[in-house]
């Protein structure tokens, strides 16, 4: 009786110790389960991630890779990559598989125009960011960024060296943060642009061969057209007759390319025109002059959806002209300047400028070599007395447009999607 | 009947009782452990629903499938606490937009006050609001008692508040969770930890790809 009793006890023990048991290792199996999925989920998204990051730097390196990534081994599963071209954007989509989980990620990228940023510099030699001054728009230099006092970069501001502080009170102001060691190489090469002058545009150089260099003087008038004349430096140097035609008549793609020439430019713009000017190795050429005013006939701070747009491209230097429409006299530009090997401001006698001190106004961006000085200070109270002070606005519509066929920089990423 | 049958009875009684005891012992024992271990199961698996729908929200703050719509990512994020995120973004429809469909969104993650759930043991518990555009707040009580954000600049200094949201280049997300209803949690003898199971999820600097492009 005793045995059998006892029998029971540990049966029935044992039952109950089973149902406890399978109840616990169901738990704990779960809970495996679920820290496992997480694991492969996590390690999925980032082998995706990681082969897409390695694709973004192929594209930035070679602007015209498109090949992808066939089926590759990675930390223990596996991606490909394939890129698509749709217009003006490439979209990489990348495939990865880890333990049975699947993570797919669609980036597009998309030429950056340098026409984006409301300053970009590749030195800042001649002269550095100080208390006072407001840079707007993006802000890149291809080298060390330095600061004196606490100017005020409303815009992303991004350099490829690093951030030096000087001077007594040393607290720039990045409204919208800073990067360092971000490297955006100048290719632009004038080359293309006239191919695309001679397509769709107007190129304008000494057709008789001797390959001499050229002036061209270009009015914008507010009816869309543009009045211009040019003159070859033959030994002659006599003006054509001038030419009046509408922008979309001269140059359907809006692109005007002055070969080895300088360029003396004012007007009102109506429409869309992108002015290059090179130098073709001739020393002193390459130049845009601005001689007056230089406006949109529709002011897009006024009107944003205004089209009127306008490039200026200088394989030298683009220079405000002392003559006796801008000296003494506050200046506009509206447009995106670009002065490839050069500077932009203001001629050395506007600096001066008889002791009187003016504004230049700009709406758009200023891309260039280097920086210019535009002004002479009284260092007693650190204010210009004489010359052009900065009034610089960034034409919010080039973030996301440009003037035609202007420069480009290589491919950023403008969306990722996962 | 002798003595020696009532020594029987007694001593039988004596080990039946202790028997008894050890059954109730091992039955207490085993309903807690069942208790405390679904309730962590429970609680690790809220944990990963909520962390899987942040990392697929908060990977796509500023992003667009039709990017020229949100052209400035530094404007992607329109207000940030620590408790609580708004953010423009672009949602995916199932079958008809599964890239978004180009025209921006706003997401707002906010938590409610632990008096909104004054009926669960658990005192600590509050909603995480996960609000699309301008819907009126609904949410599931998944047992969120800590929801912390940190946000950091490009060089990775702590940004203190008020926030200046465009200097936002990464955000740390701090997720306590714990079980809602717990056991014993009359007893006083308890600390809160062995009533109420719980899950901490530390997400050091979370990936906002499209905050850095363009």
């Amino acid at each position: 009786m005793g045995g059998k009793a006892s029998l029971l006890l540990v049966l029935g023990f044992s039952m109950i110790f089973l149902v406890f048991v399978q109840s616990n290792n169901r738990v704990t199996t779960s809970a495996v389960d679920n820290m496992s999925n997480y694991y492969y989920e996590t390690k999925v998204n980032n082998i995706a991630t990681a082969a897409t990051n390695m694709a973004a730097h192929e594209v930035f390196k070679n602007n015209s890779w498109n090949a992808g990534y066939a089926t590759t081994d990675y930390d223990g599963g596996e991606y490909q990559v394939t890129v698509a071209i749709a217009g003006s954007l490439k979209i990489v989509t990348t495939t990865a598989n880890y333990g049975g989980y699947s993570k797919t990620i669609t980036v597009k990228l998309k030429r950056e125009d340098y026409s984006k940023y409301g300053n970009f510099y590749e030195n800042m030699n001649l002269a550095i960011p100080a208390t006072g001054d407001t840079f707007r728009g993006p802000f890149h230099v291809n080298a060390d960024l330095i600061t004196w006092g606490n100017p005020v970069f409303t815009g992303k501001t991004t350099m490829n060296g690093e951030l030096k502080k000087i001077g007594p009170i040393q607290n720039p102001d990045f409204h919208k943060g800073y990067s360092e060691g971000i490297d955006k190489p100048v290719e632009f090469d004038t080359s293309g642009m006239r191919s695309y002058a001679s397509l769709n545009g107007l190129v304008i150089k000494d057709t008789s061969g001797a390959g001499n260099a050229i002036d061209v003087e270009m009015e914008f008038q507010n009816s869309g057209k543009i009045k211009y004349r040019y003159k070859i430096e033959d030994g002659l140097n006599t003006w054509s007759s001038y030419y009046d035609e509408p922008i979309k008549t001269l140059a359907p793609n809006g692109l005007f390319f002055i070969e080895k020439g300088n360029l003396f430019v004012k007007g009102t713009v109506k429409g869309q025109a992108t002015l290059v000017v090179s130098k073709k190795g001739k020393a002193g050429y390459g130049q845009i002059y601005q001689t007056d005013d230089l406006k949109y006939k529709t002011d897009p701070t006024v009107h944003p959806n205004s089209t009127d747009m306008l490039g200026l491209v200088a394989e030298d230097k683009i220079i405000l002209q002392y003559n006796n429409d801008t000296k003494h006299n506050d200046i506009i530009t509206q447009a995106s300047m670009f002065a490839k090997n050069g500077n932009i401001g203001p001629d050395d006698a506007l600096v001066i400028n008889d002791g009187i001190l003016n504004s230049w106004k700009i709406l758009g961006g200023l891309i260039a070599n280097d920086v210019r000085v535009t002004a002479e200070y009284d260092w007693s109270t650190g204010l210009p007395k004489n010359g052009y002070k900065f009034a610089h606005t960034y034409d919010e519509r080039f973030k996301i447009k440009a003037p035609p066929h202007f420069p480009q920089l290589k491919y950023e990423v403008v969306s990722w999607f996962q | 009947m002798g003595f020696s049958t009532i020594i029987d009875i007694l001593g039988s009684s004596l080990v039946g009782g202790m028997i008894l005891l050890i059954m109730f012992r091992l039955n207490d024992s085993s309903v807690e452990n069942s208790f405390m271990y679904t309730g962590d199961l429970i609680v690790q698996q809220n944990l990963v629903s909520i962390v899987d729908v942040l990392n697929e929200d908060f990977s796509k703050i500023g992003y667009c499938n039709k990017w020229e719509n949100l052209p400035d990512p530094t404007i992607a994020i329109i207000s940030a606490t620590d408790t609580s995120i708004s953010f423009l973004t672009d949602f995916v429809v199932l079958g008809s937009a599964p890239f978004g469909d180009g025209v921006i969104d706003t997401l707002h993650y906010f938590t409610g006050r632990t008096s909104e759930l004054n009926r669960t043991p658990n005192p600590r518990d509050k909603i995480l609001y996960r609000v699309e555009g301008a819907e009126t707040p609904n949410g599931s009580n998944l047992g969120i008692t800590e929801f912390n954000l940190k946000y950091y600049d490009n060089t990775g200094n702590q940004l203190t508040a008020p926030v200046l949201t465009s200097k936002i280049a990464t955000i740390q997300i701090d997720i306590k969770i714990e079980d809602v209803y717990g056991y014993d949690t009359e007893n006083e003898d308890k600390t809160d930890s062995e009533k109420f199971s719980n899950a901490v999820w530390k997400q050091l600097k979370i990936a906002a790809p499209n905050l850095k492009n363009r």
